[in-house]
């Protein structure tokens, strides 16, 4: 069964449509990119997939069910932003994850964070912007969940911390879940992905597998991207 | 849900405890000067004095108001911030339904403002008696109140309803107050532009319709309540039992308003 | 050696050919074993799906095993190691030849530019990549 299925998903605000009609489908074990232009629906999809927006209209089911507190417990969202509270210390923050989520691996957790050399003991006010982003990925990519959503995992950071990022994702990988990356920075993360949907204005302009564009088009998805989504 | 309310504590543990303390410590500091008796024995000793007093009842009032101050923003901050701010991407995304999200933190509050109130109570007690007083009145005090309500105690039990209810009265009434500010606030949420105005006119609008309602129902029910008050106390239970319900349905229609908007209408940015 | 992918053809195919250089060059010894495919698409910086699809046409073509438990590991058969370097030698050598066709050279020169340089300097610091080992 598909991890994520959307069957004519639209979300409307009262300014805009984000989404019209969105069909897709995520099945487990693959990576998948969501690619698009900054506004074309990218985060207001995985918002609806993590729960935190309900449709206007159409379906979005996870795992098969309409998200709620049951999905939640198995989806593993990284958000572009800081969600962590700013009084905790790093033991704290993985106290909490361990508390709600009976999927998290504390021991994992510990060891990615000390490979960083990230004490359990600091506080998350004092951190860099950057030191922050990567405790908030060690803690999602600790959990066993069926569906990660990372939205813009690699934006706004150096290529030293994305190779991190992309090797963490990899080395997390297993076949009964799937892994959903939205971004706008499709060459770093190209080799990474299985499949790609492309996305603009809220419409899917596009999917299908990495290895099916280079075949068919010989030409790489990032060149292939300029070229749908030309200004 | 204790997990919630576990987390939530924490959050807000620090600032408030620390002003207690402080509080209470300022009230053992006043306490020990304004007890004195302003003898004639030494003129600077007096103006001392009098000067340590003046400053501790001074910071003494700002405490007070200072901790009942802190107890209204900290709840709510607590909601505004963690729910609706950048930590709202965490706290809905947790396996945990919303109502219990919103039931927590109505704890937690309704927690700290019994707390803030025996706190100053306590402060006021401690500036005008020594401890041992406190501990003498005050504690017999309790203890004369706790054996009139086991059964063989003073009180009949239209009084027990009675006091039961009043107590009730006043706990619906915190958790009225609170939920209603809740509900404020997300309704200004839902107001894009405009959050803050939209939370301070959602919750004008709500008082006064709270206000609305219940004088229209007090003036329809004046002909059914008043063989009641003259029926004495039990009278007096039926109307609190009233008063009590409608309490109880504010709270409840503000907490489902609540439900509804975080469930279905939330846009974190 | 560093791996290096063209952006226009898929990557399974890429990596058939590097993970083949690898164990023709020795870097790979025949009859090791190879990480696990999540260790080794991490490495690499791949999808693990791509590296597994790699290592399946490696195995069709007979250069990898595997051993359900134990995992992954070169053949051990070094006759074939050695016919398919040669061969990839061969494929080399067809395509410089041919350029150096198009410059001009033919079979005697090359021999007389490949006398006057000295043994080290095949390493070539202006390589990009391919063409060096």
């Amino acid at each position: 069964m598909a991890i994520l299925e959307c069957k004519a998903l639209t979300k409307r605000y009262s300014t805009k449509e984000a989404l019209a009609s969105v069909d897709l489908k995520v099945e487990p074990g693959r990576i998948v990119g969501l690619l698009g232009p900054n506004g074309s629906g990218k985060t207001t999809l995985i918002k609806l997939a993590s729960g935190l927006l309900t449709p206007t209209l159409g379906q979005i089911l996870v795992d098969g069910r309409v998200p709620g507190p049951a999905t939640k417990a198995l989806v593993s969202y990284l958000p572009e932003r800081t969600y962590l509270s700013d009084w905790m210390k790093v033991k704290d923050v993985i106290d909490f994850f361990a508390d709600f989520y009976a999927d998290f691996d504390r021991v994992k957790a510990l060891e990615m964070l000390a490979r960083l050399e990230i004490g359990t003991g600091d506080r998350l006010k004092t951190m860099s912007k950057g030191t922050r982003e990567k405790v908030q990925l060690i803690l999602v990519m600790s959990r066993a969940a069926k569906l990660y959503l990372l939205d813009e995992p690699i934006g706004g950071v150096d290529p030293a911390a994305r190779d991190y990022i992309l090797e963490t994702i990899i080395g997390n990988y297993c076949e009964d879940a799937a892994v959903m990356i939205s971004t706008h920075l499709i060459s770093d993360v190209e080799k990474v992905l299985d499949d790609v949907i492309f996305i603009a204005s809220g419409r899917i302009a596009l999917t299908s597998s990495v290895d099916d564009i280079r075949e068919e088009q010989g030409k790489s998805v990032d060149t292939l991207f300029r070229e749908v989504f030309k200004c | 849900m204790l997990k919630l309310i576990k987390y939530e504590l924490r959050a807000t543990a620090r600032p408030l405890l620390s002003l207690y303390i402080m509080l209470l410590l300022i009230s053992v500091f006043n306490h020990f000067f304004w007890t004195r008796e302003v003898g004639s024995t030494n003129e600077t000793i007096d103006f001392l004095i009098s000067l340590f007093g003046i400053i501790g009842s001074v910071l003494f009032a700002f405490l007070i108001s200072a901790v009942l101050a802190l107890t209204v923003a900290l709840m709510i901050q607590r909601f505004y911030r963690n729910l609706l701010g950048d930590e709202g991407y965490l706290m809905f995304t947790l396996p945990v339904p919303t109502w219990k999200l919103i039931a927590s933190k109505a704890v937690v509050s309704a927690v700290w403002v019994i707390a803030s109130f025996i706190a100053v109570a306590l402060a006021g007690m401690m500036v005008s008696m020594s401890m041992q007083d406190i501990f003498h009145s005050a504690g017999a005090g309790l203890l004369e109140l706790f054996a009139a309500f086991l059964p063989g105690g003073t009180l009949s039990p239209a009084e027990k309803l009675f006091s039961f209810q009043v107590l009730l009265t006043f706990v619906l009434l915190l958790f009225d107050v609170i939920l209603a500010v809740y509900a404020s606030i997300a309704i200004g949420h839902l107001w894009q532009r405009h959050r803050i105005l939209g939370a301070f006119l959602a919750f004008n609008g709500i008082w006064i319709l709270a206000v609305v309602i219940l004088v229209n129902v007090l003036y329809h029910l004046i002909g059914v309540m008043k063989p009641w008050v003259d029926d004495g106390v039990s009278g007096i239970n039926g109307l609190l039992s009233l008063v009590n319900c409608m309490g109880l349905i504010g709270a409840a229609a503000c907490f489902f308003v609540t439900l509804r908007i975080l469930s279905r209408k939330l846009n974190l940015e | 050696m560093a791996w290096d992918f063209e952006t226009d053809r898929p990557i399974y195919v890429q990596l058939v050919e590097q993970i083949q250089l690898r164990i023709v060059a020795g870097e790979y010894p025949a009859g090791s074993r190879l990480p696990a495919v999540r260790e080794l698409a991490a490495e690499v910086s791949v999808n693990p799906n791509t590296m597994q699809k790699a290592l399946g046409e490696l195995e069709r073509m007979d250069l990898v095993r595997s051993q359900r438990t134990s995992g992954r590991f070169i053949t051990e058969d070094v006759n074939k190691i050695r016919m398919i370097k040669e061969n990839l030698a061969r494929e080399q050598l067809a395509r410089f030849l041919e350029q150096m066709q198009a410059i001009g050279y033919n079979r005697e020169d090359i021999l007389r530019l490949l006398e006057t340089l000295p043994e080290n300097e095949t390493k070539g610091e202006e390589t990009d990549g391919h063409s060096g080992m």
